[in-house]
């Protein structure tokens, strides 16, 4: 709450015409948004194009923000539907190769696992890459709402608004990506948990 | 409740955004079910992982290309600006023209002498007065009359 009051003033300061103020902005959320991008489309080459247009949008739309949701969640709702333009745009719901993550793969995975003794980062990469590839093989919509509640842990409520669903649709979707995780990822944490 | 119950539960439990009453009851069921933990165990290592594969942190310099981004269509908006301008004069200026066109076409244009004027004038014709009223049947002078009245 106290982070929404703060970011409330940064947009009165912006209003005023303190450029600091937007640069603050910036600073406070882009990594997020980066990610956010990221995580969403799985490729690195338009994250940084896409997460500079979500700041261009917020620059131009900051003098009609309606203080009727946090700065964050109206930020991620630009960042998720300029995500979800981009996918419609290219027409794949798929967004990832991901070739790795069939059932032959993990299990490929998990052997050479066992032989090789690669190193913790070199593990930790490899984790990173099958996550991203379980999340590319959700549809958008579970994509974006399993996102907005483990990487940006927004609660259903703010998830709700942020998406314009109800909080039902929110529960529900967040349930059904988890099954969809659980089961795409199910050998992965079978191993380390 | 069922244990499959519970189950789907377990999703908005691991979130915290069951009512207190639901997130006791899950809690004691959970308690006595390793099933279930192990699920518990799965989301969490699930959630701990998609954080982790968030791995961008963009450069400090990011502030900065966002600026120029700025800029740059702000700059691109002036360049548009000009021949936007001149195109909307030219429409207007269009519109104008073609209404002084039509206002004074259409004061200049002669009148044609309609029906009753005809009649009137002396023209002792039965069509004129069929004109006017559009009636095939004979007419009396009150008809034509009551037809140039309602005009």
């Amino acid at each position: 709450m106290e982070h929404q009051v703060d970011d409330f003033k940064l947009i009165e300061a912006f209003r005023n015409g303190e450029e600091k103020a937007f640069e603050e902005i910036v600073r406070r959320y882009h990594r997020q948004v980066a990610n956010i991008i990221y995580l969403t489309l799985g490729n690195r080459e338009e994250v940084d194009d896409l997460s500079q247009e979500v700041f261009v949008r917020v620059f131009r739309s900051l003098d009609r923000f309606e203080y009727d949701s946090s700065l964050y969640s109206w930020i991620y709702r630009i960042a998720v539907n300029l995500c979800i333009d981009e996918i419609r745009k290219k027409k794949i719901r798929k967004l990832i190769p991901l070739d790795f993550l069939t059932e032959k793969k993990l299990e490929g995975e998990k052997k050479s696992k066992v032989i090789v003794t690669a190193s913790d980062e070199l593990l930790q990469k490899e984790k990173e890459e099958v996550i991203r590839g379980a999340l590319g093989k959700l549809s958008p919509l579970h994509r974006t709402v399993i996102l907005l509640r483990e990487y940006q842990d927004l609660s259903y409520g703010e998830i709700a608004k942020t998406l314009r669903i109800s909080q039902q649709a929110v529960k529900s979707r967040i349930f059904r990506a988890r099954e969809e995780l659980r089961v795409l990822l199910k050998d992965y944490f079978q191993e380390r948990t | 409740m069922k244990h499959k119950l519970f189950e789907r539960q377990l999703s908005a439990y691991v979130d915290n955004e069951l009512s207190d009453s639901e997130a006791q009851s899950v809690r004691t069921h959970v308690e006595g079910c390793a099933l279930c933990q192990k699920r518990i165990q799965v989301l969490r290592a699930i959630r701990t992982s998609i954080r982790e594969a968030a791995s961008i942190v963009p450069p400090e310099t990011f502030i900065y290309s966002v600026q120029r981004a700025i800029r740059r269509q702000e700059q691109e908006y002036v360049i548009w600006l000009g021949p936007e301008r001149f195109a909307r004069n030219i429409v207007v200026a269009l519109c104008v023209i073609v209404f002084t066109f039509v206002l004074v076409g259409s004061y200049l244009t002669p009148q044609p002498i309609v029906g009753e004027d005809r009649y009137f004038s002396g023209e002792p014709s039965d069509s004129a007065a069929h004109a006017v009223i559009g009636s095939q049947h004979e007419l009396s002078k009150d008809d034509v009359m009551i037809a140039a009245l309602t005009r």
